[in-house]
């Protein structure tokens, strides 16, 4: 393609084994008008600065690995049109996570309140291979399928108010895996789960800001799944579990 | 400033809206020549400017509040199926409309 | 000296084939503890790509029989007979067990899990999660793998190198990508399962994570390399980035039209017959670039390109069935597939061949298995349906997974001396590569020099002189790649080191296939020479070894097992 104009980058760069704190540094290169925001990146450490590092993997939106802060605000940089950028660019890592170097941020605290909402199909008797399938209505999907496709890009807990200040709630994503289960008619897990949520520091953390599910590039809402989650953990508590659990 | 900062923001609104309740009533306590200065004092174009931001804010958090409500119920809640979401907006868009024009009709004297 | 970490099975590939794997060895020994060592998290990996579905007979009007004839039609029969009547007939348990595990497949009316039609099946019986399947799978195994605590996870571990004391393989070498950190990760089996190589190429629908590292570390191990030659173009993937856009939308009714606006597979004889666009993807990408090399196709800023058109199918069927498709085409290629035409050509998408696998997952190297794309266990042969890899992944993962253990029962944890000095040969290897600012070959260079030579010789079409060029190329690349360049000394989350091994690795990768090609002169599934265009059972019914040799790859011969299905006219 042609018709390339040039754009500046400024991007965060850290070494913990060199720097105390994070610097940043401008970059200047040739861009495509096709390009995503990725592309711009990996352009400097393909031909500028071997010594940059990132993460990513798909490049088509759905891997989850390249969660960037573009301009201050939380983005899937192989998602998002270089073009909708002026001549310069701030690139940093995703807000509210420690940082491992450059723009690679720390993902373990992320996986243990992933695990910690015990997202897997929990059932009295699990059935066996041969006998074929579960019936599931695709009304009964329908309950749980937005909450079913997240990607773990964390955009939500860079986003999140309540992140930020309490680096320990449970946060967005985690909750809507939880609920996702949860509603999943399979499952008779709820109990369980609930008990996790009724825990300090998860559901009712929430203030509701909704800005997880404004920056969700999935368009998962995980507000909603928050928030009905809520909902779901007081009627449990409050029925003291006699209430039968039914789908539409 | 994002969306939420701003709603939490609407909260000093009220606060200052509560102050002028307050004193409106002060006032009335204190005879008819302080309850006529007061109404008077409303007349202000600050008084009025204030006003209208205040009723910008509850317009405003009503309708995120109404956007943000139906989400959050569950698709059901135990044997219980919620309404569709439209069928919720349109609930609470009807509830609030109706409520206003019974308060109204009460402040204009028209019943009661 | 390196850390050492001992377990009982160690997994290399958290994908689908990495995760059933682990899910099998968990289930059936929850005291055998197993490292799950992957270059990515989980999640990341590229399974979580997949689009259209995976395929095990479902329905009444079908058959394992069924299943197995188009199986072994579409490989041109170069598939292990024995191979594809397992499959089959495990293949609908293993879509059940997911179920079962959350899995969100699409349903029918009734609450049974619906199928759809795919190139080359002859009824629907590709199970799908609308139009992406293989980010559900994904999940659906990480999350289930999360329950057995027996699994234990080495996420951002770059495996480098097997460890192999007495004869017998009994771990991995890897480096902590975190802290760059060498450790030697042992244990009584090792399992590969890292998927494909697509990187070799540069037009591909591949991530950037697919460069071949568990075929190239079983290739130096002196484990062969079996049917390289075979590389799978499929048909649609979008001009520029190579995303794919899935087959399924021409399970759903979708036609693929040239610029005359001709559904030309139906117009012209291409091979497919009534199959038309539900034919297999080596007919398909033949057929596109003999339209495209007639003329009758679109120009465009990244080369010629035919149209995928879905108009008529109408907003709620995509909306429904292929929403992905809808969202992929309107961010990376600006068009609404509603609305119109998605522009589309042939991309490089799978790799057929892989490490030598028996049935069982078994390498020639005892106690090394391999399962998923990175191996060949001879399920596709010389052209893979499609929707056929996410179900192997699942059934050959599962019996690699058991068949470990049972090979770990019987065997003894080997010399840790022994092996631990092999890992700290490994670290010193890497620690001289880390920072290399002395060498003179950029990684970015070698790497564009590599995919252009495998793009002119191992297309959709291949002549024998721009093979032995590219065969040269490589040769050469090889040479230069032990003079590489990096400027990155620093030890925590070095990326730039890994992308120099994953160089040196996939460029062990290109040769072995652009050899094997060189070596088959006929014309068989993906495999097309222009010389030699007819296939040709007396000489070449076999599957191509290569193996390694400092002195450049050796090639030799495996007998294909047949019995069930006579190798006949491949014709729609
Ligand atoms: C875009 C696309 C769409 C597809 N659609 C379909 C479809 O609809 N149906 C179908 O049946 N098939 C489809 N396929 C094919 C199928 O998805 C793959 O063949 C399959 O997912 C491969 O799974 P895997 O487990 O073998 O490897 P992968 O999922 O690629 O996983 C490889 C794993 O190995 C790890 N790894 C690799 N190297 C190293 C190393 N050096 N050290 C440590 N870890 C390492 C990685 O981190 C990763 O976890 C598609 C493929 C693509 C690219
Ligand atoms: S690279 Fe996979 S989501 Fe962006």
């Amino acid at each position: 393609m042609s018709d390339a104009k040039t754009m500046k980058l400024v991007i965060t760069r850290f070494d913990p084994d060199v720097d105390a704190v994070p610097r940043t540094q401008e970059y200047e290169i040739p861009v495509q008008p096709d390009w995503k925001v990725l592309d711009a990146v990996n352009f400097i450490k393909d031909e500028v600065d071997g010594t940059l590092s990132h993460r990513w993997s798909c490049r088509m939106a759905v891997c989850g690995s390249c969660g960037m802060m573009v301009n201050g605000e939380p983005k899937l940089t192989c998602k998002v049109a270089l073009s909708d950028y002026g001549d310069e660019l701030l690139i940093e890592p995703l807000a509210n996570f420690p940082v491992v170097r450059d723009l690679v941020v720390e993902m373990e605290g992320f996986m243990d309140k992933f695990k910690s909402v015990k997202p897997w199909i929990i059932t009295a008797k699990e059935m066996a291979a041969e006998e074929g399938t579960n019936r599931q209505s695709p009304a009964e999907l329908e309950v749980f399928k937005q909450f079913s496709m997240c990607i773990n890009c964390m955009l939500c807990y860079s986003a999140c108010p309540v992140v930020a200040n309490e680096p320990e709630f449970l946060g967005p994503a985690a909750i809507a895996l939880g609920h996702r289960y949860n509603m999943d008619s399979r499952d008779e897990g709820q109990a369980e789960r609930n008990e996790i949520f009724r825990g300090e520091g998860t559901v009712f953390s929430c203030s509701y800001a909704n800005e997880c599910s404004e920056v969700c590039p999935k368009n998962v809402d995980p507000a909603a799944a928050v928030n009905q989650a809520k909902l779901n953990a007081v009627i449990d508590w409050a029925t003291g579990l006699v209430i039968p659990r039914k789908g539409p | 400033m994002r969306l939420y900062t701003l709603f939490g923001a609407t909260g000093i609104v009220y606060l200052l809206v509560g102050f002028v309740a307050l004193r409106v009533v002060w006032n009335l306590g204190e005879g008819p020549e302080a309850w006529a200065a007061v109404l008077e004092q409303l007349e202000n174009p600050i008084y009025i400017a204030f006003h209208a931001l205040a009723l910008v804010s509850v317009v405003f958090v009503a309708v995120r509040f109404f956007r943000l409500f139906p989400k959050a119920q569950p698709a059901f809640i135990g044997p219980v199926v919620p309404p569709p979401r439209p069928i919720l907006h349109a609930m609470l868009y009807a509830a609030w409309i109706g409520i206003t024009v019974v308060l109204s009709a009460i402040l204009a004297g028209v019943i009661f | 000296m390196v850390d050492v970490a001992r377990h009982d099975i160690v997994i290399v590939g958290g994908g689908a084939a990495g995760l059933r794997a682990a899910i099998a060895v968990a289930e059936a020994s929850p005291d055998l503890s197993v490292a799950l060592v992957s270059k990515v998290y989980p999640m990341r990996c590229h399974t979580v790509s997949a689009e259209g579905g995976a395929a095990a007979v479902a329905r009444a009007d079908d058959s394992f029989e069924m299943h197995g004839y188009d199986t072994v039609k579409g490989s041109d029969f170069l598939a292990d007979q024995d191979v594809i009547r397992y499959f089959v007939e495990e293949a609908p348990a293993e879509l059940n067990r997911l179920e079962h595990w959350g899995c969100p497949w699409s349903r029918n009316d009734d609450g049974s899990v619906a199928t759809r039609a795919f190139g080359g099946m002859t009824t629907k019986r590709t199970w799908f999660a609308t139009d992406k399947v293989g980010f559900h799978m994904l999940h659906t195994l990480f999350q289930h793998s999360m329950r057995f605590d027996s699994v234990v996870r080495y996420d951002e571990y770059f495996a480098t190198k097997l460890l192999v004391d007495g004869g017998v393989c009994r771990g991995v070498a890897a480096l902590d990508i975190r802290t760059g950190e060498v450790s030697a990760i042992l244990g009584r089996a090792v399992i590969l399962a890292t998927g494909g190589a697509g990187r070799i190429f540069p037009f591909t629908t591949n991530g950037m994570i697919k460069t071949g590292d568990g075929m190239a570390l079983a290739y130096r191990a002196g484990v062969p390399l079996k049917d390289m030659e075979f590389v799978q173009y499929h048909p649609t993937g979008l001009p520029g980035t190579g995303i794919l856009i899935t087959e399924a939308t021409r399970g759903e009714g979708g036609y693929l039209k040239n610029s005359e606006g001709e559904r030309f597979l139906v117009e012209r004889d291409y091979g497919v017959g009534t199959k038309a666009e539900l034919g297999p993807r080596d007919m398909i990408s033949r057929a596109i670039i003999q339209e495209i090399e007639a003329g009758r196709a679109f120009k465009g800023p990244y080369g010629e390109y035919l149209h995928l058109d879905l108009t008529h199918l109408g907003e709620e069927l995509i909306d429904k069935r292929l929403p992905f498709v809808r969202e992929l085409g309107r961010i990376y290629i600006g068009v609404d597939p509603v609305y119109e035409p998605i522009p589309i050509r042939p991309v490089v998408h799978y790799m057929m061949g892989g490490v030598d696998t028996d049935i069982d997952g078994a390498t020639t190297l005892p106690g090394l298995y391999a399962a998923g794309e990175v191996a060949c266990v001879s399920l596709n042969g010389a052209n893979r349906l499609g929707s056929n890899s996410l179900t192997e992944c699942l059934v050959f993962g599962a019996r690699a997974g058991l068949v470990a253990v049972e090979f770990a029962n019987g065997s003894s944890a080997g010399n840790e001396d022994a092996l631990r000095a092999q890992a700290d040969e490994e670290r010193a290897h890497i620690d001289a590569l880390r920072g290399r600012v002395k060498g003179g070959e950029k990684i970015s260079q070698l790497r564009r020099e590599m995919t252009s030579a495998m793009e002119d010789g191992c297309g959709v079409y291949r002549h024998q002189d721009t093979l032995r060029a590219c065969v040269q190329s490589l040769a050469q690349l090889r040479g230069r790649v032990s003079d590489l360049r990096l400027e990155d000394a620093s030890r925590v989350f070095n990326t730039e080191l890994i992308s120099a091994l994953e160089l040196i690795n996939m460029i062990d990768v290109a040769e072995a296939v652009a050899i094997s090609a060189l070596d088959r002169k006929e014309s068989r599934g993906a495999h097309t020479c222009r010389e030699y265009t007819a296939r040709d059972d007396q000489n070449y019914l076999y599957h191509t070894l290569c193996s390694f040799d400092p002195a450049g790859p050796r090639l030799g011969k495996k007998d294909v097992t047949l019995g069930t299905w006579e190798p006949e006219e491949r014709k729609y």
